[in-house]
């Protein structure tokens, strides 16, 4: 396995200093312009105000990682208990299942499979 | 060696494929075949541009970026029939390391230019390659783990899958490294490579302030990593039964159907929500759990 790692190794080091070399050749003739990047028409420095720092990376993974908070204002209403109503509750409750996204029924499947396989292993099927 | 060869040749081709599927769909005549070799052309004959704060980096980048996609392809085969130019024990996590060379090379030029907009680029291929390298492992381990080999020539030479449930294995694999291919190829829904609006770029906002050859070679670089994608495509849906002529005109069916799905795709749905993306990549990496999962039960003999 090593052995192969190293031509894999090798094989990049000589094909990135061919593409150098290659490149090299081509600017041979023309001159390198140094400039400014394109800021689209914001004129302010890139300086210390703008480089990207670590928080920049990791902002978007705290997006996602942050968990939803969902304030809703619940009715309290007070009724009679009947079965019926008992039933229509535990179906509305379990209808959070049924959020038509692709990615949460996959969640699902996924849930199901582990399930039967932890229920497999233990001898439980 | 075979392969190596038809994966850089195929590169050129399936984005002059993917280029006429748009057109057809669109109803358009659609510019050249060859036209993005026609681009690629101009750009080398352009003088360089550089940013006033890049270093060195910025000149490596390109180079280390094309060179790691290259020696990559070198490690695919494409079925039993034709093995892979390099192959070794445990080559699959050496292939997954190259792709992250080549993008962390990217991410070099695009934070080392200190742009207005590199550096947001490079915030957001960096955060979906985290989402996105799970399913890569993931759906490459449900593969060794039907096979029980490490190495992908051996991996695909013996992924024979004619029984229903490696069917169906094959199907939810081979979907799992097509969707991965719109992430790691910044193709629609995830990415646009078409767009001229900085605040919606991912891959095109790192590579804003690059120009000439260096630029060239990342437009190559994004060819080979379409083809190496492709590849695995066909390699996880073509049974290792079918060999020699019937394969390579498997490969070349294959190519042509993957580039009109992904045609396909950019045509008829709508972009993802920036927001929405990170959601919609783990979902990519569901499926690879999803298949391992089965792989599980397979390797456990729950599932005949």
């Amino acid at each position: 396995m090593f052995g192969g790692v190293a031509i894999v190794s090798e094989a990049l080091i000589v094909l990135v200093a061919l593409l150098w070399w290659f490149r090299s050749r081509l600017e041979r003739r023309r001159t390198t312009t140094i400039s400014d990047t394109w800021g689209c028409g914001n004129s302010g420095e890139a300086q210390r105000g703008t480089e990207p720092t670590a928080e920049s990376f990791s902002y978007e993974a705290g997006v996602v990682v942050t968990l939803p908070v969902e304030k809703r204002a619940t009715k309290i209403i007070k009724k009679r208990i009947s079965p019926l109503r008992i039933i229509r509750r535990w179906t509305a409750r379990l209808a959070l299942f049924q959020t038509g996204r692709t990615n949460h029924y996959v969640l699902h499947i996924i849930w199901f499979l582990a399930l039967v396989l932890i229920l497999t292993l233990c001898d439980a099927l | 060696m075979i392969v190596f060869l038809l994966i850089i040749f195929c590169s050129a081709l399936i984005v002059g494929f993917i280029n006429k599927f748009r057109a057809i769909f669109a109803g358009r005549h659609g510019y050249r075949f060859f036209q993005p070799l026609r681009s690629v052309g101009v750009l080398l004959r352009k003088s360089p541009i550089y940013s006033s704060n890049s270093s060195v980096f910025s000149r490596v980048a390109a180079p280390l970026n094309l060179a790691s996609l290259v020696v990559a392809s070198a490690l695919l085969p494409l079925g039993s029939s034709y093995p892979a130019l390099l192959s070794f024990e445990g080559d699959v996590v050496v292939f997954c390391i190259l792709l992250s060379i080549s993008r962390m090379a990217v991410v070099w030029a695009a934070m080392d230019s200190a742009g207005s907009f590199t550096g947001m680029g490079a915030a957001r291929e960096s955060f979906f390659a985290i989402l996105v390298e799970p399913a890569l492992f993931l759906l490459i381990a449900t593969l060794c783990l039907i096979t029980g080999h490490y190495s992908f020539s051996e991996i695909f030479a013996s992924f024979n899958n004619v029984s229903i449930s490696l069917l169906v294995l094959s199907v939810v694999v081979g979907y799992g490294f097509l969707k991965l291919s719109y992430v790691e190829c910044s193709r629609v829904p995830v990415d646009d490579p078409r767009t001229h609006l900085e605040l919606t770029m991912i891959h095109e906002a790192m590579i804003l302030d690059l120009a000439g050859i260096d630029l060239a070679f990342i437009h190559i670089a994004g060819w080979i990593k379409l083809s190496i994608f492709s590849l695995l495509v066909i390699n996880s849906i073509v049974p290792a039964d079918i060999v020699e002529w019937h394969l390579l005109g498997f490969y070349i069916g294959g190519i042509v159907c993957y580039s009109m799905v992904v045609a396909a795709t950019e045509s008829f749905s709508a972009r993802w929500r920036m927001s929405k993306n990170a959601t919609n990549i783990v979902v990519i990496s569901a499926v690879g759990l999803l298949a391992f999962i089965v792989a599980l039960l397979l390797n456990t003999n729950i599932i005949e």
